[in-house]
Parts: C-alpha cells; structure tokens; sequence
C-alpha cells in the first residue's frame, strides 16, 4: 500500500479521535501525520493487515502524548502571546457549545483516553486495555473515575444556570 | 444525571465532535499537509544536518571496507530501506493508580441543612458542599502555599478542623481528587468560600454501586467497623501510585485489587478498593466474581504512617494518617462464587454504545 492510499483510508478518522483527545487541530494533525509515517515504514513487516485499525489506535495514543508532552513546554509561551478565550477559531467551531465538550477538556489525558476509546471508538474494557497496555480493571477504574468527573463538571454547570 | 443519560449524552457529543472535526479535516487541505514529510524545526535541521554528514562519513568508511572486501556484501544493506517494526507498548504518562472514593451518589442521598449562615453549619465533621464557585485547595492555610486541587461547584467534601490564619479561618478538609484518579487527599480551604452542610443518609444495605457513591468519610459514618458482605467482580489494577507513602504498606498505600459492581461489569457501577492483611493469609483472586466479608475501621489503622512524596499536596497530621486508614474497607473473608446473571448483554460480550 502507497502512502497517500494509507492516508486517505485512515486519516480522516485517526485526525478525529485525535482531535477530541488533544483539543487542538495542529496538533491532532502532527499526531495522525506520525502515526501514518510509523505505520507505512513498518507496513511491509505487519503479520495481520486485518488488526491494522487496532494497531493505528496504539500508535495514535502514543503519539497524542508526545503531542501533549511537547504542547505543555510550549503552553507558557502561546499563554503569553493568545488572549484566551478570545478568538473564535475552528478549534471552538469544532468542539460546539456542547457543554459534555467543554466538561471533557477538564478532564486528566489518561481520562480522556479511556472516554474517547469506549465512547467514541466502541471498543470493550478489554480491547481498551490492550489498546492502552494497561489492565482492564485500571480501564475500569479510570472510566469510573473519569464519569465522575464529567458528571460533576456538569453538575457544577447546571447549579450555576439555575 | 443517571449513567445511562450520561453516556447517551457522552456518545452522542463525542460523534459530534468527530464529525465536524472529519468535515474541517476535509475542507482544510489537511490531507496534503498529512501526505508531506514532517515539518522540520532548526533544532531539527541542524540535528538531520549533523546526521546526515556523519552518514556520509559512514557510508565512506563502509564502501572503503567493501573495496577492499573486508565484507561481504549482504552487510552493506543493499535493497529497499525498511526499518524494522517495532512493538508499540503504551507507557501511559504520570501513572497514577486510583485511591477510590467518589464523592456523587447513586444509592445516598444528600440534601443541603436547612438553617442559617454557612459557617454556622460548616464545622469540624461536617460535610459540605461547594454552593458556587470553583474552590482552591492548599497544602497550608494560607493562599501563598501550593494548589493540591480545584474543586468544582456542587462537590461534598468533607470537613476535619478549622484554623485562623492571619485573620481568617480556614477549614482543614477531605476529598477526592480526580486529578489523582480519586485520591482522597486532605487540603486548607477558605471558610470565606461559599459552603453549606448537607445532611447525610444512609444506604440500607452495602453494595458496590452504593459504597462507590459514597466518600470515604461517608463510608465511616454510615458502617463504623461492622462487618459488611459484598458480591462483586475482583479485578487487578495497574501498580497503584500515591502522592503518599506510608506504613503498614497494606493498608497505607492505595490497593491494587478493586471490585467491581455487582449490577452489571459496565464501568460506572462503583467500585471498592480492597485491601487484606498480609498476616491473615487472605488472599483476594482477581479476574472472577466474588464474595468478599470485610469492614472499615480497621484495628492495625491505629499503627499508619503516611508521609508526602512531593512539595504538591499536604502532610497530614498523625490523627490524619490514621484516619486516612480507618477509611480503607479491610477484608477478612473471601470466596469465589457464581457471576450473577445480567438483565443485559455485558459489554465485554459485544454490547454496543448507540451513537445517535
């Protein structure tokens, strides 16, 4: 498989799960762009092209966290330089109003990553953990602890309106 | 909010959310940028610069070699360039294995005390709620010292003592923290924040659901040292992390083996962390269904130490360590039983989210 056939079958889909872990369509880009470059190199040597979808979720996760890493030495920086708040940009076009959107942004990575596995991608507590290379009673403790969150986020925003 | 309204609410933001982030992929020329190498900082191009002369210097060393066949040809990597594939295994960042307490309740019930001012009600034991406003968690009573959390409004935390500092009073409190996977941590607030009490009732019986609705305080208030049995699912967690560490290990640091609400393997049925003592010869298997007996205020929680492992959180008094202990639930029987049969498909068995 070329790499631009690699790009159109799963780009579009990685750039979203990407997007909703990062909240940040620059690097979601960055994220989706490393994982097609890692996967097209070690295509060749992949035994079971059927678990490719699996195997790009890893790389991806792996790949938002270094976008992380990287965006918090440069959080102070654009701090200094960005009126927060201000700007409407496709960024806030992207993640709406919603206000599950805006309570998702609150929570930890590792929340969001198990949120974003089980809600988005569908997959069980089980494949999560093999996705996450994590046990699945972990995967079921951050969900657990991750809705709790969510929910008192939104609690909080609901008391606030009334 | 029940759970099933959340994640109905959760899945269908969350599809919302990646549809318009497909469409502006789309619109956006995204696809070219994807299909070209990846941007190059200076740093990098300095580093690729250096790389590829000290290439150059390799590659005339190797092909010197060859001349002169001091190797044989299958060593000088002839043929397409393929790096081998390597095996991607997550390193998840800042591990932080949860403590559980859950302060938002399913099966407990609590409502705001109905009488005068705030600091009126808000005392030593109570427990409070946060009426408005976010509020700011310090390791010490004043607002110079280090933020250990920020608690959104409508959390109940729970109050241990009061001080003045400088002219206020701040309110020496519990809670769980999310930012700590559910760590029940203790922190200084303002009392010039706004609280009120809320008056607590009890679950009729323990189960997991209710006992993970419930704070760990909680859990001392309504079931003191009696001894409790519970179904659930036991499961091993990742090696658990904690800001603390502490003595006795088993029951100062956070477990590994939770269990798993009985209701159902579905992830927002609460759970309980267990913790057994290693002198009792209870071991807790994990991966199956369970009955476990056990109880808060456990004796050896007289002996606990715990002591902070960084600046970010808050040393605790000796009257906290050991509190802190008398929270964990205890086990001291244990035996596997049959899984209990489900209303509905468990996920694990192919269940589906609906995503509209």
């Amino acid at each position: 498989m070329s790499f631009d056939a690699l790009v159109d079958r799963h780009a579009t889909r990685l750039f979203a799960m990407a997007y909703i872990i990062l909240q940040d369509r620059a690097a979601a880009e960055d994220a989706v762009q490393e994982t097609l470059v890692k996967a097209w190199r070690s295509m060749t040597q992949l035994r079971s092209p059927e678990r490719i979808e699996g195997w790009l979720r890893r790389v991806l996760i792996n790949a938002c966290r270094d976008q992380l890493r990287q965006s918090r030495r440069r959080q102070k920086a654009i701090d200094s330089l960005v009126p927060s708040g201000s700007v409407s940009s496709p960024d806030t076009w992207i993640a709406g109003s919603d206000e599950i959107a805006r309570a998702m942004r609150r929570l930890t990575q590792e929340h969001r990553e198990v949120i974003v596995l089980r809600y988005y991608a569908d997959l069980s507590a089980r494949a999560i953990g093999e996705t996450l290379g994590i046990p699945e009673g972990t995967v079921r403790s951050r969900l657990h602890h991750g809705l709790r969150a969510l929910r008192a986020t939104l609690d909080a925003e609901s008391r606030g309106k009334s | 909010m029940t759970r099933d309204d959340l994640e109905g609410r959760l899945s269908k933001s969350l599809k919302v959310q990646a549809d318009r982030a497909e469409a502006y992929f789309l619109e956006s020329n995204a696809l070219a940028r994807i299909r070209r190498p990846p941007r190059l900082s200076q740093g990098d191009r300095a580093r690729r610069t250096l790389f590829l002369a000290a290439a150059v210097v390799v590659a005339a060393v190797g092909l010197g070699l060859w001349t002169g066949s001091l190797l044989p040809r299958s060593h000088l990597g002839i043929g397409p360039s393929m790096p081998p594939m390597t095996a991607v295994t997550p390193t998840p960042a800042n591990e932080r294995s949860p403590t559980v307490t859950p302060t938002h309740s399913v099966a407990v019930t609590r409502s705001p005390t109905p009488s005068g001012s705030a600091e009126d009600d808000v005392g030593p034991g109570t427990m409070v709620e946060i009426s408005s406003g976010e509020l700011v968690a310090y390791t010490d009573p004043n607002a110079q010292s280090a933020v250990v959390d920020r608690l959104a409004e409508g959390r109940v935390v729970w109050v241990s003592s009061d001080r003045e500092s400088n002219g206020e009073r701040w309110l020496r409190i519990q809670f769980a923290s999310f930012a700590w996977d559910g760590a029940d941590l203790f922190a200084w607030v303002s009392a010039e924040s706004r609280l009120r009490s809320v008056e607590l009732s009890c679950p009729d019986e323990a189960a997991v659901a209710s006992l993970g609705a419930m704070s760990a305080q909680e859990h001392l208030n309504c079931f003191g040292a009696s001894e409790l049995t519970i179904v659930g699912y036991a499961a091993q967690r990742s090696a658990p992390g904690s800001p603390y560490t502490g003595t006795p290990e088993w029951i100062a640091q956070p477990s590994s083996v939770v269990l798993l609400g009985a209701e159902s393997q579905q992830a927002d049925t609460g759970l309980v962390a267990l913790h057994a003592d290693p002198a009792t010869g209870v071991t807790i298997p994990t991966g199956t269904w369970v009955e476990v007996v056990g109880h808060f205020d456990d004796s050896a929680a007289r002996t606990c130490h715990r002591e902070p492992l960084g600046d970010g959180v808050s040393a605790e008094t000796s009257a906290e360590q050991v509190h802190h202990c008398r929270q964990r639930f205890v086990v001291s029987e244990v035996r596997v039983v049959d899984a209990p049969t489900f209303p509905t498909p468990m996920p694990d068995a192919g269940r589906r989210i609906p995503m509209g």
